[in-house]
């Protein structure tokens, strides 16, 4: 009887997800229709016809607008490795800074803490942007940190290897308007990357703390009466110990910051969100189709993020046991 | 000898404590030496930036004609904006006699002997979210309607934030529970939706529902824009709120199911005075830190185009007669000062909470 | 369509079927042709979206009034339609959204700079109504840059607003002369100008009237240079949802009023003297004397008077708002005056 019920219960439901689905579908293609809005993926094809300011692959004007959604795609995920590599760092040391014995150490960790994990992260890439690289010295006054690294309010200028015949290295040089040669990071990525990294390096503290303080003390002592030195404790015992406790809450915060960088479109820098929702949209008139590529963009590597660090996380665990 | 019987002198007053916690070794004491002169350093230079050479005089642009230095007349000259967004000055008096009822009713929630707290909260759950809204919206009842189109401010911050979690914290029990659900469809259509949605960045999220929303819906519904915002951050929020709440699920005793059912409990009684009361109550530091992330989530509607806290603060810094990195960082710091403030309090008052919670976990609230 | 709809509630009498019916009812309410004019009368107020913050178009006073000369648009479509001038919800869009938030409803007319191309008109389910400004794209740059014509921008850095024809036109002019430039876009032009102002750009570019006007108000306009050449035409016009023929000639017409008004020699002063005195057979129909022209487009007779009274002709309007910015008529004067500016006439 209640089995029965149950079945019922769920066709019921089933017919009610459908119709729901069959009706926006319908209402969705209506509404397009009335509006005389055209749909289709055939957009992806034409010509872009708008320049992006930086780009890892060749890309021109008349590259089609697919061209464009690479390109800001990897515009993103360069983004995100590089929040991820400094997040982490900053992470380590603030996390293993509060256990430290040292008093001011281990404060100023907790006070670094508690400013980044309180301030909204937006205010944080605006303060960068709009106040701090913004009082960088301009072209004719840029600081030398060495002679091939230039840092003004354009950006941080760097020799990098060019692929002509052959491969070579080549150095910004002083032109008209900017340095031109070599490679650069523009602004809007320096304080991307600066705000996202100091705000969710907070939080990765945390998690690195509480991973170690998840490794019980006998573990140190064991570790001590064996004669190593602190050193190789921390390396050898305490850190694959806590790698374990730390791993699923570290992809929780590294999933995060990678959703984050579409923070980027609030500043000029062209990541997906940017470029696509931004410009694409306005070009193409395709807001159904362009929003669909986004949403299945950040689906995709979060899914795929997800099922690699659940295959990590299995492996360790087996492992340890 | 009775003076050898005392601790050291190394190990008392401030001298001891000194040498212990700073410079208990050469390595640890030059670590000390080094940060402390990188403090004292930093600390001078954020001191005369603030305040010395910031401008404190002055009323009207022509008071920071310096435009790198600070600039503190800017936030004074736009205070009303940044509490009010352009809501008319005339009507401001609903606007505050709205949130300081909210206030005043909180606050009585807080003392633990208040008689009726019960009914209060009751109060506050159910009659209070729809009567502020009237009051704000207008229309309806002798009130001047005001467009949401001119909300903003601080005050904003506090409706979309407090409208989307009532609305969350519910839809995110709903979908906990059909995530446990014995229906399979219902289980499996929770956990798409959760996991679709976890995967979504907040910002990408707004633009999905602000252009789409209104494509999905028969032409004769209309939403407004914060409406639409509302309902974005709702989504998120309660898939978000829905795994909080889970966790506190999974983290029952089967023991407590099954007597449940063995007091003859029905579904309904058995999750509404059992089951809930329990999850609620372990989860309830996730669901804190949850509503921390939403209140300082809010300031992305400033990227389409609603104007909160932070928005508002832009709106105004881009004014071209007061342009320039002295008023913007004035206002970064006037909002990084309120957040941080609101955060930092909320957290402690939740790791109270938890600990409270903790020593009389028999007790639900 | 769905006739199962219908036999839901049968299939199982209980909470869930009525609820489930209930909710696809609601859905299958379906769309149908839209009539914007009787959603604005019913409802009393225009909603007209607006660009916030951008002088001489679109800008808020101390007590939080707006002004300017999209502001006026707007104040014309509603003076017409509800004989209010100020019966308007202002909607604030940004530029990069703001042709989605047209298509996706919620506004009836989005009078503010639009420029009027084949592509928009064709493809983003928008229909234009008539162009009511003639403009072009032009540059700005520091005077100690030492740039003074247009050319002498190769290699450099260029800030402009996103998803605008200005976008595209930086593009092919540059492309088109093999100039070699770096762009960075900022969601709208606000943002531009001030990424610009604080040195992130050597120049920015959009349509000479907004440049004009956000220059002047600068504290200090005269370190700054708009380079005497434009690289584009730009026909601003108002846009409305496709699909709603009456309401785009209602708006059509409510914008010629007002050049007609001025080819007529009508004032926000004169025109009730006018309307009292005046023999001329097409200005009698065009204040609603005789002819009951109002009707003809589903508003009440004297809805171009109401133009003309509460917000005032293209000149004055033009005048108010454009003037203090130190900008001429130019190709935006009468016809009669060499202008493009030229009334579709009453009869």
């Amino acid at each position: 009887m209640r089995k029965n019920s149950a079945f019922w219960l769920q066709c019921l439901l089933g017919l009610a997800l459908v119709a729901l689905v069959v009706l926006v579908f319908r209402t969705t293609q209506s509404n397009l229709e009335l509006l005389g809005v055209q749909s289709g993926f055939d957009f992806l094809w034409k010509k872009a016809g708008f320049s992006i300011s930086q780009h890892l692959i060749p890309y021109t004007e008349d590259s089609p607008i697919w061209a464009a959604l690479a390109v800001a795609i990897l515009n993103t995920l360069l983004l995100a490795v590089f929040c991820i590599f400094l997040a982490s760092v900053l992470g380590l040391v603030v996390g293993i800074g509060r256990l430290s014995s040292n008093w001011l150490v281990s404060r100023l960790s907790l006070a670094y803490l508690e400013l980044f994990r309180n301030i909204p992260v937006l205010l944080q890439i605006f303060f960068w942007y709009y106040v701090a690289l913004r009082a960088l010295p301009s072209l004719e006054s840029s600081i030398f940190i060495t002679d091939y690294l230039v840092l003004n309010n354009r950006g941080l200028y760097f020799p990098f290897i060019e692929f002509g015949n052959g491969f070579s290295i080549s150095p910004p040089v002083m032109g008209r308007f900017a340095y031109e040669g070599g490679f650069y990071l523009m602004p809007e990525f320096l304080a991307l990357w600066i705000g996202l990294s100091l705000y969710n390096g907070s939080y990765i503290s945390e998690i690195v703390r509480s991973g170690f303080q998840s490794v019980a003390r006998g573990q140190w002592e064991a570790g001590a009466a064996l004669g190593l030195k602190p050193v190789t404790v921390l390396r050898r015992v305490a850190f694959p110990q806590a790698l374990r406790a730390v791993l699923p809450p570290l992809t929780t915060v590294y999933m995060n910051m990678f959703k984050a960088t579409s923070l980027a479109a609030a500043i000029a820098y062209p990541e997906i969100v940017s470029v696509f929702v931004g410009t694409v949209n306005n070009l193409a008139g395709r807001p159904v189709e362009v929003m669909a590529v986004t949403l299945a963009f950040y689906a995709g590597v979060s899914f795929l993020v997800a099922w690699l660090m659940g295959r990590w996380n299995k492996r360790i665990t087996l492992r340890g046991q | 000898m009775a003076s050898d019987l005392k601790p050291s002198a190394a190990r008392q007053g401030l001298s001891g404590w000194l040498r212990r916690n700073l410079f208990s070794s050469w390595w640890n004491t030059a670590v000390s030496l080094v940060l402390l002169g990188l403090l004292v350093t930093l600390a001078a230079r954020l001191f005369q930036w603030l305040i010395i050479e910031a401008q404190w005089a002055g009323s009207g642009p022509s008071a920071c004609a310096d435009t790198t230095s600070l600039c503190w007349p800017f936030v004074r000259a736009r205070w009303p904006q940044f509490l009010y967004g352009l809501y008319p000055s005339e009507e401001v008096w609903r606007v505050n006699l709205g949130l300081a009822a909210g206030a005043l009713l909180g606050a009585a929630l807080a003392v633990r002997r208040m008689p009726a707290r019960r009914w209060i909260a009751a109060f506050l759950l159910l009659a209070y979210p729809p009567l502020a809204w009237w009051l704000f919206r207008g229309g309806t009842g002798g009130l001047t309607p005001v467009e949401t189109s001119l909300w903003g401010g601080f005050f904003l911050t506090l409706v979309v934030t407090g409208s989307v979690f009532w609305v969350s914290l519910l839809a995110g029990v709903l979908l906990a529970l059909g995530r446990q659900s014995r229906l399979a469809l219902l289980r499996q259509a929770c956990t798409v939706w959760i996991e679709f949605w976890r995967a979504v960045p907040v910002l990408v999220l707004l633009f999905v529902v602000i252009i789409m929303l209104p494509l999905f819906l028969p032409s004769n519904v209309e939403i407004d824009k914060l409406g639409r915002a509302m309902i974005a951050f709702a989504i998120l929020m309660s898939t978000y709120l829905a795994e909080a709440v889970r966790g506190g699920l999974q983290s029952l005793p089967t023991g407590q199911y099954e007597a449940a059912r063995a007091l003859g409990l029905n579904w309904r009684q058995s999750r509404l005075h059992v089951v809930l009361p329990q999850a609620l109550a372990v989860s309830l530091p996730q669901i804190t830190s949850n509503f921390i992330g939403l209140f300082k989530e809010t300031t992305v509607l400033l990227v389409i185009g609603l104007f909160d806290l932070l928005g508002e603060v832009q709106r105004a810094a881009s004014d071209p007669q007061w342009l320039g990195t002295g008023t913007t960082a004035a206002g970064y710091i006037f909002v990084a000062v309120f957040f941080w403030t609101a955060c930092f309090c909320l957290s402690r008052a939740s790791s109270r909470l938890e600990r409270r919670m903790t020593r009389y976990r028999a007790v639900a609230i | 369509m769905l006739t199962w709809i219908a036999a839901l509630p049968q299939l199982k009498r209980n909470w869930y079927g009525i609820a489930g019916a209930a909710v696809l009812a609601f859905f299958s309410v379906a769309a149908v042709g839209a009539d914007t004019l009787s959603d604005v009368l019913e409802r009393g107020m225009l909603r007209c979206a607006v660009i916030e913050a951008s002088p001489g178009f679109s800008s808020i006073d101390a007590n939080g009034r707006r002004y300017g000369f999209d502001i006026d648009n707007c104040r014309t479509v509603a003076a017409a339609v509800l004989g209010d001038a100020d019966a308007i919800e202002y909607v604030p869009i940004n530029p990069n959204t703001a042709f989605t938030t047209l298509q996706s409803g919620g506004v009836d007319v989005f009078p503010g700079g639009a420029t009027w191309t084949f592509l928009r008109d064709t493809s983003l389910g928008l229909d234009y109504t008539g162009a009511y400004l003639y403009a072009g794209q032009g540059f700005v740059v520091r005077r100690a840059s030492g740039v003074s014509r247009i050319p002498d921008l190769e290699g450099a850095t260029i800030c402009v607003a996103q998803g605008t024809t200005n976008e595209q036109n930086l593009a092919d002019y540059f492309r088109a002369r093999r100039m070699k430039y770096s762009i960075v876009t900022f969601a709208d032009v606000e943002r531009g100008l001030n990424a610009y102002l604080a040195d992130r750009c050597d120049a920015f570019t959009t349509e000479v009237f907004s440049l004009a006007g956000r220059i002047v108000a600068l504290r200090n306009p005269e370190e700054h240079r708009i380079l005497g050449d434009v690289i584009s035409k730009e026909p601003f016009s108002g846009l409305v949802r496709q699909g709603d023929p009456r309401w785009r000639d209602i708006v059509f017409w409510a914008f010629n009023s007002r050049v007609a008004a001025e080819e007529f020699g009508l004032t926000m002063g004169n025109v009730e003297e006018m309307r009292a005195r005046t023999e001329d057979a097409e200005v009698r129909r065009f204040l609603g004397v005789e002819g009951g022209f109002g009707q003809q487009l589903g508003l009440r007779n004297d809805w171009a008077y109401q133009i003309v009274v509460q917000v005032g002709n293209y000149g004055e309007v033009f005048a108010r708002h454009f003037e203090p910015l130190g900008l001429e008529r130019g190709l935006n004067a009468l016809w009669r005056d060499g202008g493009l500016m030229i009334a579709m006439p009453y009869r």
